[in-house]
C-alpha cells in the first residue's frame, strides 16, 4: 500500500506543480508577451477540481484530515470504540453520497464539453463518485482495522502523536515538568 | 431544528469525525430530512471546489512549504536577533519578531509554531527563559501567521465570503502589526520583571550581514505584498509567483534546497491541500444547507428583536465566535459561523471584510485556549510543559489579543479598511 500511497502523492503533487507552472507561465505571458493564454483559467479549475478530490482521499488515507480528537480521547476505552464507529458510519454517509449521487450527476453531462478545452465534463465531473468510491473503501479499511486493533489492543485508532527531535533539550531548573 | 443541526455538528466533531466530513453528513442528513434530492450535495460540493481564487491554497501552501524545507528559520532568527536582541528578554522578542517575518511565508500558525519554536524553544530554555513562558511567547506569536499576509485561513475566508483575497490580505497587517508589537510589549514587560538576560548590542555590520543573508526569504512576502499591492497580479497569480520564487532562491540562492527536499515540500503541500481543499469544499454544502433552511434568517431576526446596534451585535458575534474557536477548529468555527452571521452583519450595516477581520482575531484568540489550541499542544511538545501552565503564562498574550480585537470593533476604518481602500481592493 505504501507504493499506492507514493503513487497518490506524486499525483497530487503533480498537479499542484503544473497549477504552479501554468498560473506562473500566464502571468509571464500578460507581462511579457502583452496576451494571456486563453485556456489556462479553465485548465487551472479543472486542476483545482482534481487536486481537491484525489488531495481529499489522500488525506482519508494518511488520516490527515482536520478533526478534533481532544472529547474522545478523555472517553473510556469502550466508549472511544463506538465513537470511531460512529465517526466511521458518518464518513461513509458523505462517500455513498458521493459515490451513487455523484455518479448518476456526472452521467447527465455526456454530451456536455468545456469552453476551452472542448473536455467532455463527465470527466470533470467524474472524480466525484470515483473518489467517493475509494474513500468508501478506505472507510470498511479503517473499520476493519480499527475493529483488529481493538480486539487486539485495546484501542481502535492510535492518538499519539511524537515530535522527533525535541527530547534533547537540556532540562533546567525553571518551568514546570509536564 | 436550527438547535438541533448545530447540535448535530458539535456532536459529529465531537466524536472524532474529520470536520470535512461532519459538515457535509450533517447536511446530506438535513436535506435528506427535507427530502431535497440527493444532486444537490454533489453538485454542492463539486461547485464548493469550482472556484479560482480557491486555486490561491495549494499554491500559499506549496510555497510556504518551499521555504521551511529551505530552512530559512535560522536566517530569520539571526536577521530578528540582531533587531531585538538588546532588549531585555530579547530571545522572547526575537522569538516574536521572527514569527511576524515568518508568517509572510508561511501562511499556517502551525507552520510557524513548528518552525520558529524549533530553534526558539531550545535556546529560550538554555538561557533560563521560564518554560512556560516560552511556549506561551511561541504559541501566541505564531498567531500572526494567520493574520499576516499570505495567511491560509484568509484565502478560504476570503472565497468562502465571495470577498477581494487580496483586499482581506491588505486588511489583516495593520491588526497583524498591532498583534505583534503588543505581543513584544508584553513579554518586554515581564521579562524585565524576571530579568530575563539582555542579549547582544546592537553592531551595524552585525545587522547589515544578517540583512543581506535575510533577504532572500525575505523577498517573498514583499513579492507576494509588493504584486497585490502594485496590482501587478491577483492573489492566486501571487501565490503561483511565490513557489517559482521559492524554488529559484531555494535551489539558487539560499542553496538550501536540494531535489530530494524539493520532492518533500511538494508532497507535504499535496496532504495539506488535500485535507484544506476537502474541507472547503464540503463546507460549500454546509453554507447551502443553512441557506436553503433559512436559519441565517433566525439568527437575524434574533438581532433585529433585540434592537442591537451594529456594534453590539459584533461583540456578540465576536463573543460566539470566540467561544466557538476554543471548542472548535479555527475552519470549523469559520465554516458553521459565515453563512449563519455573515447576512446578519451586513444587515447592520459592518463591512465583510470588517466582520471577515473579526473573525480572523476571534480564531486566533480561540486557537490560545485548549482543548482546542494545536499550536498550544506542538509548543507544550516542545518546551516540555503541561498545556494547562502553557494557558496560564499566555493570558497577558491573550489579553493583547483582546485589546487589538476590541480595536478593530470599535476603529474598522482605522484599523481595517484604511489600507484595502487607499489602495482600491475594496
Amino acid at each position: 500500500m505504501r507504493i499506492f500511497d507514493m503513487i497518490l502523492e506524486i499525483t497530487v503533487a503533480a498537479l499542484i506543480v503544473a497549477a504552479t507552472g501554468v498560473g506562473f507561465t500566464e502571468v509571464v505571458f500578460r507581462y511579457a508577451l502583452g496576451s494571456s493564454i486563453g485556456w489556462s483559467f479553465e485548465f487551472l479549475q479543472i486542476l483545482l477540481v482534481f487536486i481537491t478530490f484525489v488531495g481529499g482521499f489522500l488525506a482519508s488515507r494518511k488520516r490527515s484530515h482536520l478533526r478534533v480528537t481532544v472529547l474522545v480521547e478523555a472517553l473510556p476505552r469502550s466508549l472511544r470504540m463506538l465513537c470511531f464507529l460512529l465517526a466511521q458510519i458518518g464518513i461513509a454517509i458523505t462517500t455513498v453520497v458521493m459515490t451513487v449521487w455523484g455518479w448518476d450527476y456526472a452521467l447527465r453531462f455526456q454530451d456536455t464539453h468545456t469552453d476551452m478545452l472542448r473536455i467532455p465534463v463527465v470527466y470533470l465531473y467524474i472524480i466525484v463518485p470515483i473518489c467517493g468510491f475509494a474513500m468508501t473503501c478506505q472507510v470498511i479499511a479503517d473499520i476493519w482495522t480499527g475493529v483488529r486493533d481493538f480486539v487486539a489492543k485495546g484501542e481502535p485508532e492510535s492518538f499519539d502523536f511524537c515530535l522527533p527531535g525535541f527530547d534533547d533539550i537540556e532540562p533546567d531548573t525553571k518551568g514546570t515538568k509536564p | 431544528m436550527m438547535f438541533a443541526a448545530f447540535a448535530g455538528l458539535l456532536v459529529a466533531i465531537g466524536i472524532g469525525m474529520p470536520i470535512a466530513f461532519a459538515l457535509s453528513t450533517v447536511s446530506i442528513l438535513i436535506l435528506w430530512h427535507s427530502d431535497v434530492s440527493m444532486l444537490i450535495p454533489v453538485q454542492r460540493i463539486y461547485q464548493g471546489t469550482n472556484k479560482f481564487p480557491l486555486l490561491a491554497v495549494p499554491l500559499f501552501i506549496f510555497a510556504g512549504s518551499l521555504m521551511n524545507h529551505a530552512d530559512i528559520s535560522r536566517r530569520l532568527v539571526d536577521f530578528a536577533a540582531t533587531l531585538v536582541g538588546r532588549m531585555r528578554g530579547g530571545l522572547a522578542s526575537v522569538n516574536i519578531i521572527t514569527s511576524m517575518l515568518f508568517a509572510g511565508m508561511s501562511g499556517t500558525s502551525m507552520s510557524d509554531t513548528a518552525a520558529v519554536g524549533g530553534i526558539m524553544i531550545p535556546n529560550m530554555i538554555k538561557r533560563g527563559y521560564d518554560r512556560a513562558f516560552t511556549a506561551a511567547v511561541t504559541a501566541s506569536s505564531s498567531t500572526i501567521g494567520i493574520l499576516l499576509p499570505p495567511s491560509l485561513p484568509m484565502v478560504v475566508l476570503a472565497s468562502y465570503m465571495g470577498i477581494s483575497t487580496g483586499g482581506l490580505f491588505i486588511a489583516g497587517l495593520l491588526p497583524g502589526l498591532m498583534v505583534g508589537f503588543g505581543l513584544i510589549i508584553a513579554s518586554w514587560i515581564i521579562s524585565v520583571k524576571r530579568e530575563y538576560p539582555v542579549e547582544e548590542k546592537f553592531e551595524f555590520w552585525r545587522f547589515a550581514s544578517a540583512l543581506v543573508s535575510a533577504i532572500p526569504p525575505l523577498l517573498m512576502p514583499l513579492i507576494i505584498l509588493g504584486g497585490i499591492l502594485g496590482g501587478i497580479f491577483t492573489a492566486t497569480e501571487a501565490a503561483g509567483v511565490a513557489c517559482v520564487y521559492g524554488i529559484f532562491a531555494g535551489l539558487f540562492i539560499l542553496r538550501t534546497l536540494t531535489m530530494y527536499k524539493l520532492y518533500l515540500a511538494v508532497r507535504d503541500a499535496a496532504v495539506l491541500t488535500g485535507a484544506t481543499m476537502f474541507v472547503t469544499a464540503t463546507a460549500h454544502l454546509l453554507g447551502f444547507t443553512f441557506t436553503f433552511q433559512q436559519y441565517s434568517q433566525t439568527v437575524m431576526s434574533f438581532f433585529e428583536d433585540a434592537e442591537m446596534t451594529s456594534l453590539t451585535v459584533l461583540l456578540a458575534l465576536s463573543i460566539v465566535m470566540i467561544l466557538l474557536g476554543i471548542f472548535l477548529d479555527g475552519f470549523a468555527m469559520m465554516f458553521i459561523v459565515v453563512p449563519l452571521f455573515l447576512p446578519t452583519a451586513t444587515a447592520v450595516g459592518i463591512e465583510p471584510i470588517h466582520f471577515a477581520m473579526v473573525l480572523i482575531v476571534c480564531w486566533g484568540i480561540g486557537q490560545q485556549t485548549p482543548p482546542m489550541a494545536s499550536a498550544l499542544f506542538l509548543t507544550s511538545l516542545m518546551a516540555r510543559v503541561d498545556v494547562i501552565t502553557i494557558t496560564r503564562a499566555n493570558l497577558w498574550f491573550i489579553l493583547v489579543m483582546i485589546i487589538v480585537l476590541v480595536l478593530v470593533m470599535l476603529f474598522p476604518s482605522w484599523t481595517v479598511l484604511w489600507l484595502p481602500q487607499k489602495f482600491g481592493l475594496i
